[in-house]
């Protein structure tokens, strides 16, 4: 901080004398904080360490052998989620404050190696067999009950997207996996309901109070894969799109006000941008059915995009305006 | 000078620096109500998200806008299309030139899309037109992202502008002064410290205040620039690239690069230490990784993981002393958070980990395969 620009405002008298005096204060003792160069540097030494173990198992796996690795993977788990069971705060459905600075990490630790420990038991024995949806299942349980029983958000974000894989894989046939086809529609309804269901288990954790903090992880992840299933939908079946453009339009109509509400500029900057592309495809579209116009539909298609770029941006302005007022 | 206006920009300092006051709890609200009334701030400055909307937005309306302003001139395109260029980028100087004036758009994201398209469009249709060889490029890059520098105070429009003059320096040595290639690297770190110290020279100046974030971004990319002149890994491979000076592809004078590959990582941190600052500190630290990798690729003396597991173990060891050690504050350092409300310059720096981390995840499947074997080829050449 610039100790003569308040010294300056502290002669025009904005600046109460106690004020100042904490202001020169702090600007004597120059404390400096290396906090996140030693964090950085810990976390790469982490980083060096895990992955050179990793590459030294991996090349010497013949002399360990896989059950000594699978008991040593399962030791570090059980270790880590002994440490989290012995710190840890009380339950509560509110905010719950991790107890020290190494308890976060401890947890994700513990969640990974278990993870890994089900990939490894999968892989190499063939534990589940082809009931893949089984493999992605436990793990999935696991760490929704961790994030809720720890508090963890970041685990929170492994478990929704174990959520995702779960419902992925067990939507489609299991021919379809080994074939690597994705693009079926089973596939965009699966989306769809992932989607509504994160969106829901939003609402449900504001409403009822249940972790109200992680609440804009699933409307994230919601609002992203919902917008998403839809824009493909409207691809994928193009005989009836305007059918699906028109549930998109409901849907950035629902998350537009939702977005106002809550304040966030985030949610309504994702829901114009989505909001554009379904337009510019639909427009494209409509041009496109026009016929044989020639080079007058190239100017049409322009002016669209010019007109409607112009019109976004001056909505966008609008709405930030419109949420800094509230 | 400055397009936008100078009132706002010094109130805009004054309001900034007062809400980090306020954040550490040394003012208090009324005080910083009564800062922000007497001093008002009159751009358009949205939220980081609409401003990164309305950049995407801005930029498909100046492309669009191109293509139906070039649409007319479709027969004759091939003979055309350059001049369009240009003349479409002086459109575009003028709406920006109107956006900030008029409209008061202020890191708006608006002004940061005109001004880059404004920028690309007028150098690339210069530089197609005159058939622009290296040197005549990099000045003319110069000379646009200068004026972008002065007359709007963007920090990677400066980045670009001393980059651009590093490499007029260098096209100038190597392809029209006739003098020896082997100076270039020392013309190059002499220009790096000349920046440098011009620019530490001007930092403290008020009439130069709304540049300062210019200066910080050129005193880190100088330090920068200064360090890669002198390291070996650089200087040996470009010669290699380019000059071919030597016939066994080795260096004349390698001992004197060794020396500056090591020492100026250590001087960085040794001044960044004695003086406190952050700067110097922090590149000396990401300097330090470019002197092990420029070493390991030269000289391979113990396998990537055991590499790998002994640094880590190390770099384990000693933070996690140093961060017990700065509990309690001792020699001016700590390990505590001082102002908790910085959080966008975290998220920079976490976000750069986190994709470096993403690399490096990507990458050990592979290195294993290869084994090592090329490296110790490129040492064996070192030797020669």
């Amino acid at each position: 901080m610039n100790t003569w620009l308040f010294e300056q405002l502290h002669a025009e008298g904005l600046i109460a004398d106690s004020s100042f005096k904490k202001i020169r204060e702090h600007s004597d003792t120059k404390l400096f904080s290396l906090h996140w160069e030693l964090k950085t540097l810990l976390y790469l030494g982490v980083l060096l360490l895990s992955g050179g173990l990793g590459i030294l198992i991996y090349k010497n796996i013949e002399k360990i052998g896989h059950q000594a690795i699978l008991i040593f993977i399962a030791l570090v788990c059980a270790a880590c989620f002994f440490y989290c069971l012995k710190k840890k705060l009380p339950f509560s459905t509110a905010k719950v404050e991790a107890p020290n600075v190494h308890f976060d990490y401890i947890l994700l630790l513990g969640c990974l190696t278990f993870i890994s420990f089900i990939a490894y038991l999968q892989f190499q024995y063939n534990v589940f067999g082809t009931r893949y949806g089984l493999a992605t299942f436990f793990p999935m349980l696991v760490l929704f009950f961790s994030a809720y029983f720890f508090d963890h958000l970041g685990v929170l974000s492994l478990a929704i997207t174990n959520l995702g894989a779960w419902v992925g894989i067990t939507v489609t046939p299991s021919q379809l996996i080994r074939a690597n086809d994705f693009n079926s529609s089973t596939i965009i309804f699966a989306g769809l309901f992932l989607g509504a269901l994160l969106i829901a288990l939003a609402f449900v954790s504001k409403l009822k109070k249940w972790k109200q903090h992680f609440q804009f992880t699933y409307a994230n992840f919601g609002t992203h894969i919902l917008f998403v299933s839809c824009l493909s939908a409207m691809f994928h079946f193009q005989k009836i799109y305007l059918v699906w453009f028109l549930l998109l339009a409901a849907l950035a109509f629902f998350s537009y006000t939702r977005s106002i509400k809550s304040k966030s500029f985030y949610f309504l900057v994702v829901t114009a941008l989505y909001t554009y592309i379904s337009m510019g495809y639909v427009a494209i579209q409509l041009i496109d059915s026009i016929g044989r116009i020639g080079l007058s539909s190239i100017y049409l298609g322009l002016l669209y995009f010019i007109f409607s770029g112009i019109g976004l941006i001056f909505f966008l302005i609008r709405s930030n305006r419109k949420i800094k007022a509230l | 000078m400055i397009a936008y206006n100078k009132t706002s920009l010094h109130n805009e300092r004054i309001q900034e620096q007062s809400t980090t006051a306020f954040e550490n709890n040394f003012l208090s609200k009324d005080e910083l109500q009564a800062i922000k009334q007497k001093y008002p701030v009159q751009f358009y400055t949205p939220n980081i998200f609409i401003r990164i909307g309305l950049f995407i937005l801005t930029g498909i309306i100046v492309s669009f806008s191109f293509s139906l302003f070039s649409l007319p001139f479709m027969s004759y395109i091939e003979n055309a299309w350059k001049g369009l260029l240009l003349f479409f980028a002086l459109l575009t100087y003028a709406a920006l030139e109107f956006m900030v004036q008029s409209k008061r758009q202020y890191k708006s994201g608006v002004d940061d899309a005109l001004l880059w398209n404004f920028a690309g469009m007028l150098f690339g249709s210069i530089s197609l037109i005159l058939d622009a060889g290296a040197l005549t490029n990099c000045v003319l890059a110069f000379i646009i992202s200068f004026y972008c520098s002065i007359r709007f105070a963007d920090r990677i429009m400066s980045v670009v502008a001393f980059l651009s003059f590093l490499a007029i320096l260098f096209f100038l040595f190597t392809d029209h002064l006739g003098t020896s290639k082997a100076i270039i690297p020392f013309v190059l770190m002499a220009a790096s410290a000349a920046v440098y110290f011009v620019v530490k020279n001007q930092e403290k100046k008020e009439s130069l205040q709304n540049y300062e974030h210019c200066f910080t971004m050129l005193i880190i990319v100088s330090l920068l620039s200064f360090y890669a002149a002198g390291n070996y890994y650089v200087v040996r491979e470009v010669n290699n690239a380019l000059f071919h000076l030597t016939n066994d592809g080795s260096l004349p004078f390698g001992w004197l690069f060794w020396i500056l590959t090591f020492l100026i990582p250590m001087l960085y941190i040794v001044r960044g230490i004695q003086k406190k600052d952050a700067i110097f500190l922090r590149i000396g630290l990401l300097l330090i990784a470019a002197m092990i990798f420029t070493v390991r690729y030269y000289y391979h003396l113990i396998p990537h993981e055991v590499f790998m597991t002994i640094t880590g173990f190390i770099l384990l060891f000693v933070s996690y002393t140093l961060i017990k050690y700065l509990k309690q504050p001792k020699f001016g350092f700590t390990y505590a958070e001082l102002n908790k409300q910085h959080a966008f310059e975290k998220l920079q720096i976490e976000s750069l980990v986190i994709a470096e981390t993403m690399e490096q995840q990507s990458t050990p499947a592979e290195t294993t395969k290869f084994g090592g074997g090329s490296f110790g080829g490129g040492g064996a050449g070192g030797e020669f």
